[in-house]
């Protein structure tokens, strides 16, 4: 059951993936992006779990912060254009 | 115990699925949000709800109550970050021209 | 100050015996060194005071959780059901939401609530009111009606702001 829903994962990755080279704007893109990590961190933790390993479990975590910290650096670039200063300056 | 672990594990699946085609269908950015958080809410819940019903180990099952927690805090402020940011540059690319989309 | 650092730490270190699972000195004694340092970084980040308001309404949450976990299932089933319908029945449309009845914590709460059940997400936040675009007509008639927000302005208790 853990193949199963681990292919059923892998499908959605592909698909996000097709979405990502459709585009057409670049939020398209960037939410693709983000679903693509969600959707990591539940093949990290299958994987985990198919192969009688929960250590993965920690790398799922880290993967669930990661993400959420790259989503929002790509959209602040994409808004300041540049890391360096806050929205407001 | 087992068997509604892997209805959970099935379920989750079939709704990723789900958000998967609605994330191909729908026609335009502002509606693909939504089939993209059915994907991050209750994809991901269901999934790991039914890892949790897999182990007796209390440290994995903290472990999975915490990236589900994370996951649960982070998804919402990344999905209103993003539109925010959309809508930001809709309205500035309707008056400036040097704000366009690249494509 | 350094009361607060104390706290955050040692909060801290429970997470980190909770992930890591080993209780060895030097496991122990490395784990206290990096809470004790990330405490020190988030200091210096200047977030906000904690509140008693804060901390009422987060004890409180959990009397909110259940019904909100069955209106996330019973949102996923709708929007799930419009994606396979063969024509796609969508209307989708924008709409604001007052917020005036509530505080800070219990705002932020409601705009993560609203994103976080599919069928509706915030598209931005302001002093006293919130941008919704809902995936149809139906939805975005349900969040006027403000049964959710009902249920988490009873949540703030006696601290109620303007």
């Amino acid at each position: 059951m853990f193949a199963a829903a681990s292919i059923a994962i892998l499908i959605v990755m592909f698909f996000l993936l097709v979405r990502v080279a459709l585009g057409p704007t670049i939020f398209d893109r960037i939410l693709a992006i983000n679903t693509f990590g969600t959707a990591i961190v539940l093949l990290i933790a299958l994987f985990g779990f198919l192969t009688a390993r929960p250590d993965f479990l920690d790398i799922a975590l880290l993967y669930a912060l990661i993400n959420f910290i790259s989503t929002i650096a790509v959209l602040k670039l994409f808004r300041c254009e540049t890391l360096g200063k806050s929205v407001d300056e | 115990m087992l068997v509604a672990s892997w209805l959970l594990l099935g379920l989750g699946s079939v709704f990723c699925l789900i958000g998967t085609l609605g994330l191909m269908r729908l026609p335009d950015f502002y509606s693909r949000v939504h089939a993209a958080s059915i994907i991050d809410s209750l994809g991901a819940i269901l999934i790991l709800l039914g890892l949790i019903l897999q182990t007796q180990d209390l440290l994995v099952i903290a472990k999975l109550i915490l990236i589900l927690l994370f996951m649960m805090l982070t998804g919402p402020t990344a999905v209103h970050a993003l539109a925010h940011t959309a809508l930001l540059n809709e309205k500035s690319s309707s008056t400036d021209e040097n704000h366009q989309l690249p494509e | 100050m350094l009361i607060r650092i104390l706290i955050a730490a040692s909060l801290l270190l429970i997470l980190w015996v909770l992930l890591s699972g080993h209780m060895t000195v030097l496991s122990l004694s490395l784990g206290a060194a990096s809470c004790l340092l990330v405490a020190w970084l988030f200091h210096r980040l200047a977030l906000p005071d904690p509140d008693f308001k804060t901390l009422y309404f987060s004890f409180n949450l959990p009397r909110f959780l259940p019904w909100f976990f069955l209106e996330v299932i019973r949102s996923n089933l709708d929007v799930s059901w419009r994606i396979l319908h063969p024509k796609l029945v969508i209307s989708p449309v924008k709409s604001t939401v007052s917020t005036k009845i509530l505080n800070d914590v219990a705002k932020t709460t409601y705009a993560n609530c609203i994103t976080l059940t599919p069928g509706t997400y915030t598209l931005n936040v302001d002093a006293d009111s919130i941008e919704v675009h809902s995936l149809t007509q139906g939805t975005a008639e349900k969040l006027q009606k403000g049964e959710m927000k009902e249920r988490i302005s009873a949540l703030q208790g006696r601290f109620k702001t303007p």
